[in-house]
């Protein structure tokens, strides 16, 4: 049963086609940022870690759209998978079959899982073929909080890790949304609130150099004290993560989305739908 | 006869409001009960409690004798219904989305499943407009596609919340012509709430009234029509005064 759940979860998401618009935006963000890494490298030196290569295009172009064009997208499939759904009545049919409301949950959260997922895999692989195509061949190449230049196996390690993080942490910040998707009763509320959660975050994010302003960036109190915002970890914390300084980003975004995916779980199973 | 709903002593409190005092009645297999009321009586509350939506504060309400609160997805797995409005996808055919809603039909492999969608599409005289989109669809057609949806699970008793609503007399007649021919050929026993007592009348074999979450009378239809003289709307006006 659970599995025909899970394919019915699935299908339904891809009859949204604002799903499927979302798909086809990341190769056009995709393309912006290869205009803009054409740019830049105008100006860079090929050891500067703005340079983008083909061998470093895929983690700079992620680095630049995190925060943006994929926060935008979680916030979208979040509205659409459980806010429409849960608010607007399209659950009503589910809820008044004799399935498992807890298993339909499990269901509809794998499917967002395995869709930002997607995301990010189609993100990985179109700009690895532009960088291939469209930018300089590279042998080395520089790392985000790293010293020197680094080889192709150096690069796909701190690859591989920045992506997990990257992930962790568009997981998380879905997490999030959609507990705000299930409480809010008007898409306003959702997006209001998920744009307040962003603006609250950038402003911790602004705040905490200057409570520790005797302290350097890396030093681990106020690495720390950063690990709590999803937009610092998608803005330095995933390169962190991946040059080995800490990982405390690691463990504070599966802390984060344990504690919203249990409310969320609450939410949603809550005998008062519809009420 | 099996009682096949049996609310008991429910009731339901709203925003500081009772919707629902507690009410009592019972449904038997292949009736065709009439739920009315005026507008604010609870009707749409006492669907949402026995189709698992909303529960209730006290009381019990039974479906095939498995209690909907205790038991839910035993209680609701011979259960059909339609609360508020049916809601599709617009933008897919009716087909498809019958397709994607017949995987939660469990003990059935996809093949029974698709030939299961046929049959609910041929029942209620979608099959030459199942590929059509939703959106396409006129009220009518989309109320009968909500009903087709309702139909997918094999269920013992359909629940339908206003199922008239916003029809023309067309799309009502084929309405009532589908509820009757499903009830003759499927014993399917169907508990409908509606404004419309003419509509009612031609079909219904039980009628409760309600008022402000009360019952005023339960009973079947020939002891409650036995004054000729009498239409429904004059019995509902007088037991609403």
């Amino acid at each position: 049963m659970f599995k025909s759940l899970f394919i019915y979860e699935f299908e339904k998401f891809w009859f949204k086609k604002i799903n499927v618009v979302c798909f086809i935006a990341i190769l056009i963000v995709n393309f912006l940022a290869l205009k803009f890494a054409l740019q830049s490298n105008k100006t860079a030196e090929m050891t500067d870690i703005v340079f983008s290569s083909s061998l470093n295009f895929h983690i700079t172009s992620l680095q630049e759209m995190l925060i943006t064009a994929f926060n935008a997208i979680v916030i979208t499939f979040c509205i659409l998978s459980f806010h429409e759904e849960y608010r607007k009545g399209y659950l009503r049919m589910t809820f008044t079959r004799g399935i498992s409301i807890s298993k339909l949950y499990i269901a509809k959260s794998l499917v967002m899982c395995l869709n930002i997922f997607l995301i990010i895999l189609i993100h990985c692989i179109v700009s690895l073929l532009f960088a291939l195509i469209f930018l300089p061949k590279a042998n080395v190449s520089p790392l985000f909080f790293k010293e020197g230049l680094y080889s192709v196996i150096d690069v796909i390690l701190f690859s591989i890790k920045y992506y997990i993080l990257a992930y962790l942490s568009l997981l998380t910040f879905g997490s999030i949304i959609e507990f705000l998707s299930i409480k809010c009763k008007s898409i306003a509320g959702v997006l209001g609130l998920s744009l307040g959660f962003v603006f609250l975050n950038i402003v911790y994010i602004a705040y905490v150099p200057i409570v520790f302003k005797n302290y350097a960036d890396s030093d681990p109190i106020v690495l720390n004290y950063s690990s709590i915002s999803t937009m610092f970890i998608q803005a330095k914390g995933a390169a962190y993560f991946a040059a080995e300084i800490t990982d405390v980003f690691l463990y504070s975004m599966i802390i984060i989305f344990l504690i919203f995916k249990s409310l969320s779980y609450l939410a949603f199973t809550n005998k008062h739908y519809l009420e | 006869m099996k009682s096949i709903i049996e609310v008991q002593n429910v009731s339901k409190t709203l925003n500081k409001r009772k919707v629902i005092q507690n009410m009592t009645f019972n449904i038997m297999k292949g009736d065709i009960c009439g739920f009315i009321g005026p507008n604010g009586a609870g009707k749409t509350t006492l669907m949402k409690m026995a189709t698992g939506l909303i529960k209730p504060n006290d009381g019990e309400i039974l479906i095939n004798g498995i209690d909907v609160q205790k038991d839910r997805e035993k209680a609701l797995s011979g259960v059909g219904a339609i609360i508020e409005v049916p809601v599709f996808f617009e933008y897919i055919s009716g087909r498809k989305n019958l397709r994607n809603l017949a995987r939660l039909n469990s003990g059935m492999d996809r093949k029974e499943q698709l030939n299961k969608v046929e049959e609910v599409l041929e029942l209620v005289g979608l099959k030459d407009r199942g590929n059509d989109l939703v959106k396409n669809y006129s009220l009518g057609m989309k109320q009968r596609l909500g009903i087709a949806q309702s139909l997918l699970n094999n269920p013992s008793i359909v629940i339908l919340d206003e199922p008239s609503n916003g029809l023309d007399p067309v799309g009502m007649k084929d309405l009532r012509e589908l509820i009757l021919s499903l009830a003759k050929k499927f014993e399917i026993t169907f508990f409908i709430s509606s404004h419309l007592l003419d509509e009612l009348q031609k079909i219904c074999n039980k009628y409760i009234f309600i008022k402000e979450g009360c019952i005023k009378w339960v009973g079947d239809a020939d002891s409650l029509l036995m004054d000729k003289e009498k239409d429904l709307e004059e019995i509902f006006l007088d037991l609403m005064a």
